[in-house]
């Protein structure tokens, strides 16, 4: 009988740390999500005009990129001139009368906005100059490269 | 006293409260510049790559004759200094431009337009001279 309950005391010796208790709690986690986008740079918009041409003149290039938080609703605006934004911006601006060639264009943008997917979502600033301009050049052909209103500002607003 | 503090404290909750709506009417932006760039040329072939120099010029006209409202274009193959004066039939020489002419002046792309002529007394003469 001795034996027995020695040989019990042993067996529940070694079973004790199987059996160890435990206790849990839980936690929350917090996330406070900053959104925004982020823009590109901006190609140049192009355009190549003949004096006097019978036809309006539709820009090339103007492409740009913008990143945006999923979900974010974003707007354009455009903007004459280099200077400090001012939100929200203009869906078109113009006529500009560029002051080294003398030829007036309007620019506008390829849409008004949209809304975000975190990935990069392109869009263009498209340029039209109305036909029959006679421009100003003393040369067979001139650019704008002295211009000092060639410059402009796109926003992004959400 | 306690009317004025009411009064203010409303304009104040007036003021965040705009603050607010516009807080969430525009949460940011973003903002670059890009550059317009043009490149004009003079009508006709004078600005086709390889075209000739000063000297080895073809010049072509466009006759008008008795037609009004139109445009006469001259194009050169290089650069050339265009001028263009006008005059009258029964006052040879040239005349000073009425009240609705406007010049463009001499140079490589000139235009002349002449809208408008009181008492002009006969056809009206264009000289383009290059």
């Amino acid at each position: 009988m001795k034996k027995l309950v020695f040989g019990l005391l042993v067996a529940s010796a070694f079973a004790n740390p199987a059996a160890a208790q435990s206790t849990s709690g839980q936690f929350d986690v917090n996330i406070t999500l900053t959104s925004g986008c982020s823009l590109s740079a901006i190609t140049a918009v192009d355009f190549a005009y003949t004096s006097f041409q019978g036809g309006v003149a539709n820009a090339t290039n103007g492409g740009f990129s913008v990143t945006c938080t999923n979900n974010l609703p974003y707007t354009f605006g455009l903007q004459s001139g280099a200077g400090a934004a001012t939100p929200p911006g203009a869906a078109t601006i113009g006529p500009i009368t560029d002051d080294a060639v003398d030829l007036q264009y309007s620019l506008a943008l390829s849409a008004a906005g949209g809304t975000g997917s975190g990935a990069a979502q392109a869009y263009s600033i498209t340029g039209t100059m109305a036909s029959g301009q006679a421009g100003t050049c003393n040369a067979a052909s001139c650019t704008n490269a002295s211009a000092t209103n060639n410059t402009h500002t796109l926003i992004v607003n959400y | 006293m306690r009317r004025r503090i009411d009064v203010a404290a409303g304009v104040a909750a007036l003021a965040l409260a705009a603050l607010a709506a516009s807080a969430a009417a525009v949460a940011g932006t973003a903002s670059g510049t890009f550059g317009v760039t043009i490149a004009l040329n003079g009508p006709g072939p004078a600005a086709a790559a390889g075209a000739p120099g000063p000297g080895q010029d073809t010049c072509l006209s466009e006759s008008l004759r008795g037609r009004t409202g139109g445009l006469v274009r001259v194009s050169c193959a290089a650069r050339r200094f265009v001028s263009i004066d006008y005059y009258l039939r029964r006052a040879p020489g040239l005349v000073e431009p009425d009240a609705g002419a406007s010049a463009g002046g001499g140079g490589m792309i000139t235009y002349y337009r002449v809208y408008s002529i009181d008492e002009a007394g006969g056809p009206l003469h264009m000289l383009v001279s290059f």
